[in-house]
């Protein structure tokens, strides 16, 4: 049973005051990103960077030290906590693309499904660079973006940005449609524009008719919504979850301890 | 004061907080960031139980505020309240604790303290995961909680519970997210519920697991693999995180996250999913189509076409959300499954073309893939169903019948041809169909119409083996069967069945009526009587099944008339002068009589012979005089002690009767009766001999010799596997091979029932034991010695007679029964008795319910124990002597359909309220000379609500004062059926020459040797 654990506070002066529940890279170790357009965004930011700072920004944003980061209009504005006591602010700016190219590449992806479903999927094949390119643009910034930070160190760009440098790549290499946003085009315009292109009208349903869980409300904040419940069935069915699951792939093929373990779980909670 | 209540996914902890409501709102300060209506922590403890064990937190909550102040939660909250962040003391607990508490109906907390509606929703939620724990619904799975990753236990909610668990997400009331505005499992409004049902399922598994092995601890000083950790962790008491390089795990809980998702409640994240459709083609070559749609998880009959999405038209009747979901799902399907990629090459998105072979990718691999990656997939319903078996046949034929010897049609030693053939269900395959079909490249065929699947593995191994060994030959049948056992599962193939094809001659094996030369025969001109249809069909199928040569076993239900339909066969051969000999009817002695008298009855110009008895003709008579008689009745004792009286006849026919006496073949009457010879060969037996299979062999080794083998080669090939083994594929062929040769009919046949009678009455004949005659010739002596020469019917004479008559009654029932003696109440000294215990055995195989009437109240009590001891079974027993309350609980407990099998009653039935409709034998042990007092008992259970033919039985003692007022009450029956003088009066009433003959013990009334 977990138990609360008391948060020790760093005394190292070197290190970063630590943030509860800061926002963190996924990986752990090694490479941040694995796409080409997360990697690619990435050498864009960081192709100036010292070493030294390269690495303290890879280590804050694993760690956790970027309180907050939020993303709009090609911008990115994140909170990042340092040694100091106050957390500095950087932003960093990306150069939208031309109106008109977005024009041109949407209307080219309206014809290319493939490329609209993967990019919705949250991958990009290198199609889509080659893509942008027919119409004389680039899917990823060629320079490195105007990046700002209240902190006094000397070097630019600093691990602070760095640090938020890494984190805009790792949410980028899975999602696809961010970057677009950092380009210029906002998330939610992406299929806007498309049905557009599709002559699909809008439709006269919302989605809030589809069944939603309640949103959260002020009127009705401490009760249960008035929805009719479902009566529970009195008679559950019978399912044999391991039956229906099938042998889990991740043991191995010759390990028959793990499967009769695992049988022998639900055999016993079953006699029960 | 209000009790709220918080889950914290993060940390597995139930966090209260006490509000008071009934506060001074006005007065209270808004500047500070305590919440001004926040009871603390000591308030708190009060109000619960201690064994939730709570420890004090800080925690910040967001709440509705207007003007700077927190509303009180039971107030109406304005629209335009704003959510304001304030910091509270709040009472918290692990989880374990906390589902304890929350299964306890009310929840136990203090009075006067209003239960927030956020601690009812997380009742309901616990409530659940008990009820789904209780059915085994949970599955391992792994949680990250601050940051690292837990094996767990997760709760199954298959697809009947998913409206529920709907219905409790969206009940969720909004202040359970309170103390979490920026948790990340604000963002799906399901997380948080199935945090803390999954937190609940594991709770319960765990505290079980802990009871089972509290000492079991996951061994820590080595790092064994990720999925013996899991599976360590999952048996542990309390959690323990997984430890490996990150990378490793990221994946290993990505694995675990694909398998058990198939059980997880849907629509975590998304309310649409991609759903892909196969479409099988009408031909062979055709393209396969996998259709596109998007469908709903929350109503799941919701599906969207891909195409209607595109139309401009339609597309306005969707929520926008499924364009991206289609695309989107395609785009991640097709990663799983390539030549989906092909749907999205053009506008709008196609249906996706692919070949057989990919097809059959599809729906082994990439389905299951594909769903367990969350997409909805639709193959077609014949790949669900169970396949039409392919196999093999081994087909048998013999050369045609030269017509020389009769008895070499079907033989194990007869030399046969035997091909190899493939079938698919019923359905035989050509050889070229099956070269194709092991040539062909996938496992998909298209025949007749519908598309099948076939392992062409199989077919190729099999192919390969049949060439090796021959795919026909010849060979004795013997050897043929052999090849066809041994090669059980031929190659790949399995051994379907044996199949016999012997050409015309022999089709009727397959089914007799439909052979060209199966004859209904007219009922034989000497026969008295007349035959039910079923007879007919019976009778001549023994006599055609004889012409070819062949012994045959009449197996009818008890009732059904197996005598009759022998004896018809007799007077058939007699009348055409087919038979070159004597007939040899083998039975029990306690049908002897009963043979007697049918045949006496049905056929009186049949010469019949009795062997039987003391004064049985030695064996030289026996030999010069046989040739005089049409049948001999004799029992199987004889057989063997006068086994050279028989062995000099050649019989034109033998008939075992009840051949279930020669079930044992080692027995000594068992090989004396194999050892006779005879031109024909009968069996009747009334027994399910298919299923007793040493019985089966025994007697269809007397019918047909060597048929089915040596008896050593039957146990190893049959016996044994069917009886061990329960090999249902050697039950069939052995029922396949042996059909031919038995003809049983069940009484609850369709086409039986049309052709009984609803009360089929009947007559059964039983012989006086030795004791019994001397017993009766006393009685009878006395009896004509008191009333000396007189004639006439003074009060004084009818009064000796009827005393004699009850007590020969008495006596044709038992010896016992006259004596009134503690002298064993043994069937060896009484006919009848032997006579009902075999027909009760019957009765019992058959699953049938009878009635037994006697009018001795100590006879029955004898018969009750007598009966009770020998069938091991409940039998009930109702006399004059019982209560009234008593019997109708008898009545009640015969009546139920599982009931006991048997119900004495001895008592005059006529007058009595009783409904017996459950049984469907009535036995009259003893007779009341009086049709109307018979009918009436006979009436119990044949009344409305009666569904089942009724067979009566009534037992008449051969030779005695039974027998001949039997036939003067059916001779007055038959000159005015409406007037029924008792046979009592008819007796009394009789001249004194008369009277000598109505007592006196004819020669053939004892049956003992």
């Amino acid at each position: 049973m977990i138990s609360h654990w008391p948060t020790h506070q760093e005394i190292d002066i070197n290190v970063p005051i630590s943030v509860e529940h800061g926002l963190q890279l996924r990986s752990q170790r090694g490479e941040i990103v694995k796409n080409w357009w997360g990697r690619g965004l990435l050498a864009a930011m960081d192709s100036t960077a010292v070493k030294e700072e390269l690495d303290a920004g890879k280590r804050y944003a694993r760690k956790g030290q970027i309180e907050w980061m939020e993303c709009s209009e090609s911008t990115v504005k994140a909170s990042v906590q340092g040694r100091d006591d106050k957390p500095y602010t950087v932003t960093i700016a990306f150069k939208a693309l031309p109106g008109a190219a977005w024009t041109a590449v949407l209307t080219e992806l309206s014809q290319r499904l493939d490329l609209c479903g993967a990019i919705l999927g949250g991958s990009m094949p290198e199609d889509v660079q080659a893509l942008f390119e027919r119409h004389d643009a680039a899917v990823l910034p060629a320079d490195p973006p105007h990046s700002t930070c209240d902190c006094e160190r000397t070097e630019r760009p600093c691990r602070h940005m760095l640090a938020v440098a890494c984190l805009v790549a790792d949410r980028v290499d899975t999602r696809p449609l961010l970057l677009f946003e950092l380009r210029g085009l906002p998330q939610e315009q992406f299929m806007t524009r498309l049905r557009e292109l599709w002559n699909l009208p809008l439709p006269d349903v919302d989605d809030a008719d589809v069944p939603q869980p309640s949103e959260r409300s002020v009127t009705g904040y401490y009760r249960r919504p008035d929805v009719e419940p479902e009566t529970q069935p009195t008679a559950p069915p019978k399912v044999d979850v391991l039956a229906k699951l099938g042998i889990p792939q991740f043991f191995n093929q010759d390990d028959q301890t793990s499967l009769q373990t695992l049988r022998k779980l639900y055999h016993d909670h079953i006699r029960r | 004061m209000t009790l709220h209540a918080f889950w914290l996914p993060n940390s597995f902890v139930m966090s209260f907080w006490l509000e008071d409501n009934q506060g001074p709102g006005p007065d209270l300060d808004p500047g500070g960031s305590e919440h001004p209506r926040g009871m603390l922590f000591t308030d708190l403890v009060g109000q619960l139980p201690t064994e939730l064990e709570l420890y004090q937190e800080q925690r910040f909550g967001l709440f509705p505020a207007a003007d700077g102040l927190p509303i009180a939660s039971h107030l109406d909250i304005p629209i335009d309240a704003q959510l304001q962040p304030w910091c509270i003391d709040t009472g918290e607990t692990i989880a374990e604790c906390v589902i304890d508490f929350f299964r306890t109906r009310p929840l136990p907390v203090d009075e006067g303290t209003t239960i927030g509606d956020s601690l009812l929703y997380w009742q309901q939620i616990a409530e659940f995961a008990v009820l789904l724990v209780d059915e085994t619904l949970m599955v391992p799975g792994i949680a990250e909680l601050e940051g690292k990753k837990y094996p767990v236990w997760q709760a199954a909610v298959p697809l009947e519970l998913d409206p529920y668990w709907q219905s409790l997400v969206t009940a969720m009331p909004p202040v359970v997210h309170a103390l979490m505005p920026d948790n990340e499992f604000a963002a799906t409004p399901e997380a948080l519920p199935l945090s803390f049902l999954d937190a609940c399922v594991d709770f319960q598994v765990r505290q079980w697991a802990m009871q089972r092995n509290p000492k079991f601890h996951r061994p820590r000083k080595s790092q064994p693999p990720l999925p013996k950790q899991w599976l360590d962790a999952l048996q542990a008491g309390h959690f323990s995180a997984l430890f490996a390089d990150s990378r490793r795990l990221e994946t290993f809980v990505e694995e675990v996250g694909l398998w058990n998702d198939g059980v997880r409640p849907l629509s975590l994240f998304s309310p649409y999913r991609l759903g892909l459709e196969l479409m099988p083609p009408d031909d062979h070559d055709g393209d396969w189509e996998i259709h596109p749609t998007v469908r709903s998880n929350r109503d799941r009959e919701l599906s969207v076409p891909a195409g209607e999405l595109f139309d401009p038209a339609a597309s306005t009747h969707h929520p926008t959300a499924l364009l991206p979901c289609l695309l989107a799902g395609l785009g991640r399907a097709a990663v799983d499954f390539p030549p989906l990629d092909a749907c999205l090459e053009s506008v709008p998105p196609e249906p996706c073309r692919i070949d057989r072979m990919q097809a059959l990718v599809f729906m082994t691999e990439a389905s299951l893939l594909l769903q367990k990656h969350g997409f909805i997939v639709h193959l077609p319903t014949w790949w669900e169903e169970p396949q039409e078996k392919l196999g093999l046949l081994l087909r048998i034929s013999t050369p045609r019948n030269t017509g020389t010897d009769r008895n070499a049609v079907l033989g194990l030693d007869q030399m046969v041809s035997y091909s190899w053939e493939a079938a698919m269900g019923e359905e035989s395959l050509t050889e070229a169909e099956f070269r194709e079909l092991a040539t062909s490249k996938t496992q998909l065929i298209h025949r007749n119409g519908r598309w099948r699947r076939v392992d062409t593995g199989a077919i190729r191994k099999s192919m390969k083996q049949l060439k090796d060994r021959g795919f026909s030959g010849d060979a004795s049948l013997a050897n043929a069967m052999e090849i066809g056992f041994g090669m059980e599962h031929a190659g790949g193939l399995p051994v379907l069945d044996l199949r016999f094809d012997c050409g015309e001659d022999a089709s009727w094996l397959d089914d007799f009526r439909t052979d060209a030369r199966f004859k209904m025969l007219p009922t034989p001109k000497t026969f008295r009587g007349t035959l039910r249809p079923y007879q007919e069909i019976g009778y001549s199928w023994l006599q055609f099944v004889a012409d070819a040569g062949l012994g045959v076993c009449l197996a009818d239900d008890m009732g059904l008339g197996k005598t009759v339909q022998m004896i018809a066969v007799l007077a058939h051969q007699q009348v055409n002068k087919l038979a070159e000999g004597p007939s040899l009817i083998v039975c029990p002695m306690s049908v002897v009589g009963n043979w007697a008298r049918e045949l006496e009855r049905f056929a009186p110009s049949l010469r019949v012979l009795i062997h039987h008895g003391g004064d049985r003709s030695s064996q030289r008579m026996f030999v010069d005089s046989a040739g005089e008689y049409d049948a001999i009745i004799t029992t199987y004792n004889l057989i063997v002690r006068d086994q050279t009286s028989f062995l000099s006849c050649r019989w034109w026919n033998i008939i075992l009767d009840e051949a279930q006496n020669i079930k044992n073949p080692n027995t000594k009457q068992s090989v004396a009766v194999r050892s006779l010879r005879a031109c024909n060969r009968y069996c009747l037996t009334g027994t399910p001999v298919e299923n007793r299979l040493i019985e089966l062999w025994s007697i269809m080794d007397f019918l047909n010799a060597g048929f089915l083998g040596w008896i050593g080669t039957f146990r190893t090939h049959f016996a044994m596997p069917i009886e061990r083994d329960g090999s249902d594929r050697r039950a069939a062929i052995l029922r396949k091979i042996t059909r031919p040769f038995i003809l049983r009919r069940l009484k609850s046949d369709r086409s039986i029932i049309c052709d009984l009678p609803e009360k089929n009455e009947m007559k059964v004949f039983c012989n006086l034991t030795a004791e019994q005659a001397a017993l009766y010739q006393t009685v009878v002596d006395q009896m004509f010695t008191c009333i000396g020469g007189e004639e006439g019917s003074s009060f004084e004479r009818k009064g000796m007679i009827l005393s004699a008559l009850v007590k020969l009654k008495q006596i044709t029932n038992h010896p016992v029964n006259f004596l009134h003696d503690d002298s064993e109440f043994s069937s060896a000294r009484s006919g009848k008795l032997q006579r009902l215990e075999e027909m009760m055995q019957v009765v019992l195989d058959e699953g049938d319910k009878a009635l037994i009437f006697t009018q001795f109240a100590q006879l029955g009590t004898r018969l009750h124990e007598k009966l009770a001891r020998k069938f091991g079974v409940e039998v009930l027993y109702l006399h004059g002597g019982t209560p009234q309350r008593q019997r109708e609980q008898l009545i009640n407990k015969f009546q139920t359909r599982h009931g006991p099998p048997m119900f004495l009653l001895s008592l005059k039935a006529g007058g009595l309220g009783l409904n017996l409709t459950e049984a469907n034998h009535v036995f009259h042990y003893d007779r009341w000379w009086n049709p109307a007092v018979e009918d009436q008992a006979t009436d119990r259970a044949f009344r409305i609500g009666q569904t089942k033919a009724v067979q009566v039985h009534k037992y008449i003692c051969v030779g005695t004062v039974e027998e001949k007022i039997d036939r003067m009450i059916d001779n007055k029956r038959q000159l005015a059926d409406n007037i029924i003088t008792p046979g009592e009066t008819l007796i009394t009433n009789l001249s004194l020459t008369e009277l000598r003959d109505a007592f006196m013990l004819s020669r053939d009334a004892v049956s003992e040797q």
